[in-house]
């Protein structure tokens, strides 16, 4: 009884670090098999300011909500090697304001699982979130663009990074007027 | 490795109670240092939810970072958030980031599930639309452990289990004397 309790004991301390070892170098591996991205291209279609309700928030606030249409190509492909379980890629619109001066709200996201559908080829999409900010005041300001992406391991470390994707300026409020 | 305690050998008690404290008072030393240099409450959490599936599933490990480096404070990041007067704390990525500014500015976040459809304003308190980052953030996640959470799980959701388990553990010392 005594020595068989041993061995499980020592089978499954054995288990443990083998499978530890494993997994601390598949993690290492992740930091030499990176590589560059390419370029991204952005080209905001369309933009437009209104006022109107969040219905979704069951409140009676009226706010300024922005509607975004793009174009978007990028190529995600270099990113993928064997630690790379998903990349979950995001735009980015950053924008400046008077009482919260720094202002980021993605627009636009998606996850990307595998490799076969790592090339990204977008036309006059029109942005998954409305933005509608803190303050409920953002028209007429200049906005950045950013892609950025974050690559999820099977284990290990996750990764950021990104890269500017161009400008645009969020227009006058539309009224229903014009 | 665990005694008999029937030996009643006031000198072998004493050490094995001394080598038992030593054990825990070594493991809440790591604990709480791994709190220090992380800057974070609880420095490693496990995923009770799939609302971030498929990037991280019930049961994995993660590795919490609270101090505002690199990419891991932005837009995309993913955050764990307790909200003031709720206690489970939940894990998901910042959609939206509104800052003042100044040495010590106040951040705004909204948050969203990648699984979700809607973004997190129904799980903050009654009339919260965004998170506070200095109060109810309690990290950034950097690392990924599959699956080694699960046990706790189990732990907490089968209490039959922890008796079993205690049981089990029971039977081992009384069997090891013979």
């Amino acid at each position: 009884m005594h020595s068989t309790l041993v061995r499980i004991q020592n089978l499954f301390g054995f288990f443990t670090s083998v499978t530890f070892a494993v997994g601390l170098l598949v993690a290492a591996s992740s930091m030499f098999l990176q590589k560059e991205m390419g370029d991204v291209k952005v080209n905001v279609r369309n933009v437009e300011v209104v006022k109107g309700y969040q219905n979704q928030y069951y409140t009676s606030r009226s706010t300024e909500q922005a509607f975004i249409r793009f174009d978007l190509e990028a190529d995600l492909e270099p990113l993928f090697h064997w630690n790379t379980k998903q990349i979950f890629a995001y735009l980015t619109a950053s924008y400046p304001g008077r009482k919260y001066e720094f202002n980021d709200a993605i627009i636009w996201d998606i996850i990307i699982p595998s490799k076969e559908k790592s090339k990204l080829k977008l036309r006059n999409r029109r942005a998954k979130y409305i933005i509608n900010d803190v303050t409920n005041r953002f028209r007429e300001q200049n906005a950045t663009l950013t892609f950025g992406w974050n690559i999820q391991p099977h284990v290990g470390a996750l990764t950021w990074n990104e890269k500017g994707a161009g400008s645009f300026s969020f227009p006058p409020l539309k009224t229903k007027n014009n | 490795m665990l005694p008999s305690l029937s030996s009643c050998n006031p000198h072998l008690l004493l050490a094995q109670s001394l080598n038992f404290g030593l054990i825990l008072s070594t493991a809440f030393m790591l604990w709480k240092g791994l709190s220090l240099v992380s800057n974070s409450p609880s420095p490693i959490v496990v995923v009770l939810s799939g609302s971030m599936e498929p990037a991280f599933w019930r049961g994995d490990l993660l590795v919490l970072w609270n101090r505002d480096m690199g990419n891991w404070a932005g837009t995309g990041a993913v955050v764990v958030y307790n909200v003031v007067g709720k206690s489970i704390p939940i894990v998901h990525r910042i959609m939206r980031r509104h800052a003042t500014g100044g040495a010590k500015p106040k951040i705004s976040l909204l948050t969203k599930g990648d699984n979700n459809p809607a973004d997190d304003v129904e799980l903050y308190a009654n009339g919260q639309f965004y998170l506070d980052r200095e109060m109810e953030v309690i990290g950034s996640v950097i690392g990924y452990v599959p699956y080694v959470g699960y046990i706790t799980i189990l732990l907490s959701e089968y209490p039959m289990l922890k008796t079993a388990m205690l049981g089990l553990m029971g039977l081992v010392v009384v069997m090891q004397r013979e």
